[in-house]
């Protein structure tokens, strides 16, 4: 039992050592009756590694050690062996600093280092393929491996360990490059960034480096591995806030005091430069979804510079329309309010979005809270709070209930923040009401809704002269509940508000389901008269509810 | 030094005017029209001398007042009178004494002793009482109690003749009460001895009761009649003139008790059992012809002797059976053509009423529905049994019939059964017996027509081809005799229609039912199945008639998906209709099992297109909240607002699904707007699909506008439509276009700023101090009750615990004062007697001295 042996070794206690073992373990079973050969390769392999860590001589082993690691679809157990072995292996080197080339070296010692760093490189190599793969027990091993080798790299004195981070060919930009590339690696990932990215400060500052590195030249770069650039990055939720959070270090920790490491607008930049790198690339649609889904709470934080290139990225996704429109209008909102962006068209393009889909879409709650949200300050004109209530009275004309279960409260909460609004409601006949003035002589003439629907300026849409006659409407809503809600505005205004997040989630599917689900507590009324004819006529043909219904029915069947 | 008492007395007497100069008879007489008040006068300047006279027989109280004040009452609560500012301690304290002598020394006095007589007479032992009162109280208590009488005195002054006490020939009344001679026996009156005193009377009625007859005056000898009696034979015979008159009347009564007696014998006919014959007394009296005083025969068995008790509770029988008759009813018959109308406008009346305020949201009473279904039932009790019964039992016995329907009794009586009978379902006595001439009086069609309810009525009246008949000739087949069901049938007639089916309870099984049968019998075999398993039948078809209309729902749904004709599906509608008044909540219940079904897809089948057009024609879709219809049409506008019309699918069921909405608001004129959005879509993408299509949703846009048109908003929901009709190529666009236009501008005429709040402004809150008219800074002002009630509580406890120890204080010295004088008392009486008794001691040994001294004398003289 090659894990047991291993450990066995007191010399050699590992941690990661446990990972592979177990490993080992779980294999196991599978490979019963291999046992005896399986046992065979695993002393050759440790019996491989002693010769390696014994005499220098014996270097090219670590090419049969490789080649076990080769072979990895035909015997994983003995690839994992030999993946650990060689991995401690290189770790001794690195630590021997066997890697490093010395001023004395003569020609051949430089040729054998070459030979080693080769071979150095072909096993990460080797892992990073590992990384990309359907076998999430493989992709943990080879990044555990990998994440090992950057340590002992790191572990090497300051410069050289800067170095070690930075350098293309190292260890930790190759796992980035390959992190980013291959496109199966999500696992890997997500474990990545979870256990070391989250964890410790500097592997955040250093991948935040090799992704724009990666992401500078666009070779061999395609859209999935964009998105896996724009997955690490949005994976990253603990943005640091001050100096002193930047306390964990996976490498040795910078000694002198003025380290960029230790500097937050050191890793702010850092952070910049990857998103901006990210920014530039080409974005498909759903990109720009997820990019601003996470934008607020993920982007924002790193930016307090180069805030109208941000804004401009805003300003783009607002004008592809649709939900990213509204997407970008919360970080708009965001920038305007934390970070004094000045944006004087939000609310004319926020009024631009409220169109008869908002009310239909999926993100209709979410558009609610933010609607909500960015029409809370008191200090707005009430000509624009007028125009957003009137708009949404008349989309709610052809609005689902769930919508209209929310615009009802709303308005009510929004005419209780400005009274001057609510003469929407109550208007007596008085001159200074301009649509008692315009139309004078309304007794014979009549009056027209002077608010202009297509007009785009919430400012000039005349609304705050009109009433709501569509809620008024809605108080006869087919769905009693419904209908109930909306005579409150008619009601006097006792309550001082509703909490809107109680109104937000009603569908179709609840209201019918509250409705069924109350169960027949009472005999239902029955119509008392029978009617002597429902789809037919007296002519023995169909009438013109059957006529449709036969129809339906032939179009269905 | 100061003049002496007298003096002063004198002096203040002169000046108070109580005393003066001597006056004359004339000024005695002047004065005397105005003596009361100066009477009062003079007591009080008498009194306030005699104060004057005592500085110690007043006592000012402790603190005197703090504030000098004009106001009425003082801080303490007193009064600024004389009266209340002075205390009286002397006369206090002797009205304590007084007190406690008369109640605590007899009390003290009765101490440690047993037994003994209490005397509880009016006014015994009452110190404040003179004996001329007491009696007169006695005798005053005494006569109010002649005068109320006791409890079941009938008290008529007439009467007193037959049952009055009398003695001596003259009523006890006459001899008046003398409160002596009811307190002889006992010796002393209870106070509240009112039981004892009823025992007593009682005791007197028995012996006047055995007396009465025992000592007639007809023993007494002849004698010349008084005054006195003549005046009484004169009344008496007054009396008997009366009690003639009231026998006359009675006879009167008599006879009409005979015919109701006849009455009862033709009921009994009616009923078919024979009464018992009337009885022989009767008979005999009438027999006897002459007697013209005819008595009440109860009355004659009465004096006849019947015992009482038993008379009592055969009264009492028939009172409850006088109760539990029904009241006779004016049967329908007798109403005219026009009643009738007017009966039925009522009753639709009362539904509309109903309807509409079940249509506001308002909480309707079942009392109205109760009543109608008692009503019912109390017609349907008058029901004798069912004749035809064992007919159908005989047949379902003979087909081997094994159903869950057990064989009912064949003399069962009818169930009162809650069933409508307007339904025109209900069972047809053609297929129950045909054959027989009996009358079957089952809730059929005659009661139908009668009671019966809807406008069908009145086509029964013009097309003798109504859907009863229909119906009638399906099951009949050929003619009315032809198929008689008195004799076996065979499974399978001409028609391949069986007469029986068992009531199939689940889907599974109807459908084995009508397996080889074509979709077009179905309603006649449902007819069958309903009249077969007819509730009234047997208990147990209750339960399977209402699994079967569940059945049928499911069935529809089925049918429908089947693509079986439509107006067969129609027919099955109405009979889950009319059996959904017996079984509503097992239906509505299917109902909403099979709209839970459709929540969770998203295209409707043709079976959920044909239950929601059921729903709409069986259930008030007109109703605020229904518990089966707000589901159904939620789940269509569901429909409605997701969908997107691209394929003409999608076109004609959304078609359908607004017609058929909108006939749902068809009375309530409620507003949908997923109707009014998807059929802007719809014309917006209809452009080439078929005209037809576009037909349709112009013909709901038509129906939309008349049924919206008075909405206040109803040029926001149309305007939209007005571009797409102006693009629209259709025929019918150019004149829905005019329409629209009229409309509009007449909404625009109509169109008012809204004015929803004309409420009462509410007033702001406001906390105004709260300040006291009159206020006492002694009194506690607390706001909170409780707490001051509580502290009112305390403190009234603290002052009468105060008072009560201070009494129970003083009647400890007094007790000890009592104590002490017997003591005294008891050592003079000792000492005096010890004295007494010692002198006499004394005396006598002075005597005996002297006497020795004598004798010793004498001894000494004779020596």
């Amino acid at each position: 039992m090659p894990g047991v042996i291993l450990n066995d070794d007191p010399s050699r206690k590992r941690k990661r050592l446990d990972g592979s073992s177990k490993l080992a373990n779980g294999v196991k079973p599978r490979k019963a009756p291999k046992l005896a050969k399986s046992e065979d390769v695993a002393s050759k392999i440790v019996d491989l590694e002693h010769t390696v860590r014994d005499s220098p001589d014996q270097y090219k082993n670590l090419d049969k050690l490789q080649g076990y690691v080769a072979k990895v679809d035909e015997d994983p157990e003995a690839a994992n062996l030999a993946a650990v072995s060689l991995c401690r292996a290189c770790c001794r080197l690195i630590a021997n600093q066997n890697l490093v080339r010395n001023k004395s070296d003569g020609a051949e010692e430089v040729q054998v280092l070459q030979a080693l760093k080769k071979r150095n490189q072909t096993y990460l190599r080797s892992m990073t393929a590992w990384l990309d793969g359907m076998d999430e027990g493989r992709q943990s091993t080879a990044l555990t491996l990998i994440m090992r080798l950057v340590k002992e790299e790191a572990s090497q004195e300051a410069q050289r360990a800067d170095q070690a981070w930075r350098v293309a060919h190292g260890a930790f930009p190759t796992l980035i490059r390959a992190l980013i590339l291959q496109s199966d690696a999500a696992g890997a990932r997500e474990e990545f960034v979870e256990k070391y990215v989250e964890e410790h400060d500097d592997v955040r500052y250093y991948m935040f480096l090799a992704i724009k590195h990666v992401l500078s030249d666009a070779d061999g770069l395609d859209s999935s591995s964009y998105f896996n650039a724009l997955d690490l990055l949005s994976r990253i939720e603990g943005v640091p806030d001050s100096e002193y959070q930047l306390e964990d270090w996976y490498g040795n920790e910078p000694e002198s005091d003025p380290h960029t490491l230790k500097s937050l607008s050191a890793h702010r930049r850092a952070a910049q430069e990857a998103w901006l790198g990210l920014f530039r690339s080409p974005i498909t649609a759903d990109h720009r979804k997820k990019i601003l889904q996470v934008t607020t709470r993920q982007i924002l934080p790193w930016f307090s510079t180069k805030l109208e290139i941000l804004t401009d990225f805003l300003t783009d996704s607002f004008n592809s329309g649709g939900s990213n429109a509204l997407l970008s209008l919360q970080g708009i909102f965001h920038l305007i309010t934390k970070n004094n962006i000045d944006y004087p068209d939000f609310y004319t393009k926020l009024y631009s979005l409220l169109d008869e889909d908002v009310l239909h879409s999926k993100h209709r709650s979410r558009f609610f809270r933010l609607l909500d949200t960015f029409l809370a300050s008191s200090h707005l004109p009430a000509a624009l709070i007028a125009s957003f209530i009137k708009r949404l009275a008349r989309l709610s004309l052809q609005a689902p209930p769930g919508a209209i279960v929310w615009i009802v409260p709303w308005t009510y909460n929004i005419l209780r923040q400005h009274p001057s609004c609510t003469f929407m409601l109550h208007r007596t006949p008085h001159p200074s009401h301009l649509m008692y003035s315009v139309n004078l002589s309304y007794a014979t003439e009549g009056m027209s809704d002077p608010f202009n629907a297509t007009e785009l300026d919430p400012m000039a849409t005349h609304a705050i002269n009109s009433s709501l006659w569509e809620i008024q409407t809605l108080t006869t809503h087919y769905h009693p509940n419904v209908a109930t809600l909306a005579k409150i505005l008619g009601e006097q205004f006792t309550k001082r508000e509703y909490g809107l997040e109680d109104f937000l989630d009603y569908t179709y599917v609840s209201l019918v389901e509250g409705d069924l689900g109350k169960g027949l507590k009472k005999t239902p009324v029955v119509e008392f008269e029978i009617p002597k004819r429902i789809v037919t006529n007296d002519e023995g043909g169909m009438n013109d509810l059957g006529g449709l219904l036969g129809k339906a029915i032939d179009m269905v069947a | 030094m100061p003049a002496s008492q007298l003096k002063r007395l004198k002096l203040s007497l002169r000046e108070q005017g109580v005393t003066g100069p001597q006056k004359s008879k004339k000024q005695k007489k002047a004065n005397a029209g105005k003596s009361s008040s100066e009477r009062i006068e003079r007591s009080a300047a008498l009194q306030s001398i005699r104060d004057s006279f005592n500085p110690f027989e007043l006592r000012q109280s402790a603190r005197p007042t703090k504030f000098p004040s004009a106001s009425q009452r003082t801080a303490n609560g007193k009064t600024g009178r004389y009266k209340d500012v002075l205390h009286r301690p002397g006369v206090t304290k002797s009205a304590g004494e007084e007190m406690r002598r008369a109640k605590l020394l007899p009390e003290m006095q009765r101490r440690s002793k047993v037994g003994g007589v209490v005397d509880r007479r009016i006014g015994e032992g009452d110190v404040g009482m003179t004996p001329e009162e007491r009696a007169l109280e006695r005798f005053t208590r005494e006569k109010t109690r002649r005068k109320t009488g006791g409890l079941f005195d009938l008290g008529g002054s007439d009467d007193e003749g037959g049952v009055g006490l009398t003695h001596g020939g003259r009523s006890l009344q006459e001899l008046g009460g003398d409160d002596f001679q009811d307190t002889v026996s006992v010796g002393s009156e209870e106070d509240d001895g009112e039981l004892l005193r009823r025992k007593r009377r009682r005791d007197d009625e028995d012996q006047v009761d055995d007396g009465d007859g025992v000592e007639p005056d007809a023993e007494q000898p002849e004698r010349k009649k008084t005054k006195h009696e003549v005046m009484q034979e004169v009344m008496a015979k007054s009396k008997a003139h009366k009690y003639e008159r009231q026998k006359t009347k009675e006879d009167d009564e008599d006879i009409r008790e005979e015919l109701d007696k006849g009455l009862g014998d033709v009921l009994a006919l009616l009923h078919g059992h024979k009464r018992p014959a009337p009885p022989v007394r009767a008979l005999k009296a009438e027999a006897h012809g002459e007697a013209p005083p005819v008595v009440n025969a109860d009355r004659q068995r009465l004096i006849d002797g019947l015992d009482r008790v038993k008379a009592d509770k055969e009264y009492d029988a028939r009172l409850r059976q006088l109760a539990q008759d029904t009241r006779a009813a004016p049967s329908d018959r007798a109403k005219t053509e026009e009643e009738k109308l007017a009966a039925e406008a009522e009753r639709l009346q009362k539904l509309e009423t109903k309807r509409l305020a079940r249509m506001q949201g308002e909480p309707v009473s079942d009392d109205d529905d109760e009543e109608i279904l008692a009503s019912k039932g109390d017609n349907e009790m008058d029901d004798p049994t069912i004749d035809g019964d064992d007919e159908i039992v005989d047949e379902a016995a003979e087909f081997g019939f094994t159903s869950a329907t057990a064989i009912p009794k064949i003399d069962a009586p009818s169930q009162p059964l809650v069933l409508d009978d307007e339904d025109e379902f209900a069972l047809d006595d053609n297929l129950i017996a045909r054959d027989s001439d009996e009358d079957v009086s089952l809730p059929s069609d005659d009661e139908e027509s009668a009671s019966g309810s809807d406008s069908e009525q009145d086509d029964e009246v013009i097309t003798p081809a109504d859907e009863e008949d229909e119906f009638v000739r399906d099951i009949l087949g050929t003619g009315p005799n032809a198929a008689s069901l008195g004799k076996p049938v065979l499974p399978h007639q001409s028609n391949g229609l069986a007469y029986t089916y068992p009531c199939p309870r689940t889907h599974d099984e109807l459908l084995a039912v009508i397996k080889n049968i074509v979709p077009a019998e179905l309603p006649t075999i449902v007819q069958r199945i309903r009249a077969l398993h007819h509730p009234s039948l047997s208990a147990s078809n209750k339960e399977a008639m209402a699994d079967f209309s569940a059945v049928l729902v499911g069935h529809v749904a089925h049918m429908a998906d089947h693509k079986q004709p439509l107006s067969v599906i129609e027919q099955l509608i109405r009979h889950i209709h009319s059996l959904s008044r017996t079984y509503a909540l097992e239906i509505a219940t299917a109902f909403r099992t099979h709209l839970q079904g459709v929540l969770e897809r998203t295209q409707p089948t043709p079976g959920n297109l044909v239950i929601l057009t059921a729903i709409g024609s069986i259930y008030p879709t007109s109703d605020h909240f229904h518990q089966v219809v707000t589901p159904a049409i939620t789940l269509m506008a569901r429909y409605l607002g997701m969908t997107n019309p691209t394929v003409p699918a999608s076109h004609i069921n959304g078609a359908f699904l607004v017609r058929l909405c909108l006939s749902y608001q068809k009375l309530s004129k409620r507003y949908i707007p997923e109707a009014v959005r998807f059929t802007i879509r719809a014309l917006g993408t209809a452009k080439s699909s078929e005209a037809t299509i576009q037909q349709s949703h112009l013909d709901n846009l038509t129906t939309m506008l008349d049924l919206w048109k008075a909405q206040p908003a109803f040029t926001q929901i149309f305007t939209p439509f007005v571009p797409l009709l102006q693009n629209s190529t259709h025929p019918t666009a150019k004149s829905i276009t005019r329409t629209l236009t009229i409309l509009l501008t007449s909404a625009q005429l109509s169109l008012r700023p809204l004015q929803l709040h004309n409420h009462k402004p509410l007033a702001i809150r406001s906390s105004i101090p709260k300040f006291e008219e009159s206020f006492n800074p002694d009194k506690h002002y607390d706001p909170d009750k409780e707490r001051s009630d509580s502290a009112k509580l305390a403190k009234e406890f603290k002052r009468e615990k105060k008072g009560a120890l201070r009494e129970l204080r003083k009647d400890a010295n007094f007790v000890a004062r009592e104590q002490l004088r017997e003591k005294r008392e008891r050592d003079q009486a000792y000492e005096k007697k010890y004295r007494r008794l010692v002198a006499e001691i004394q005396g006598e040994e002075g005597r005996e001295s002297k006497q020795y001294d004598k004798v010793k004398r004498i001894r000494k003289g004779k020596n």
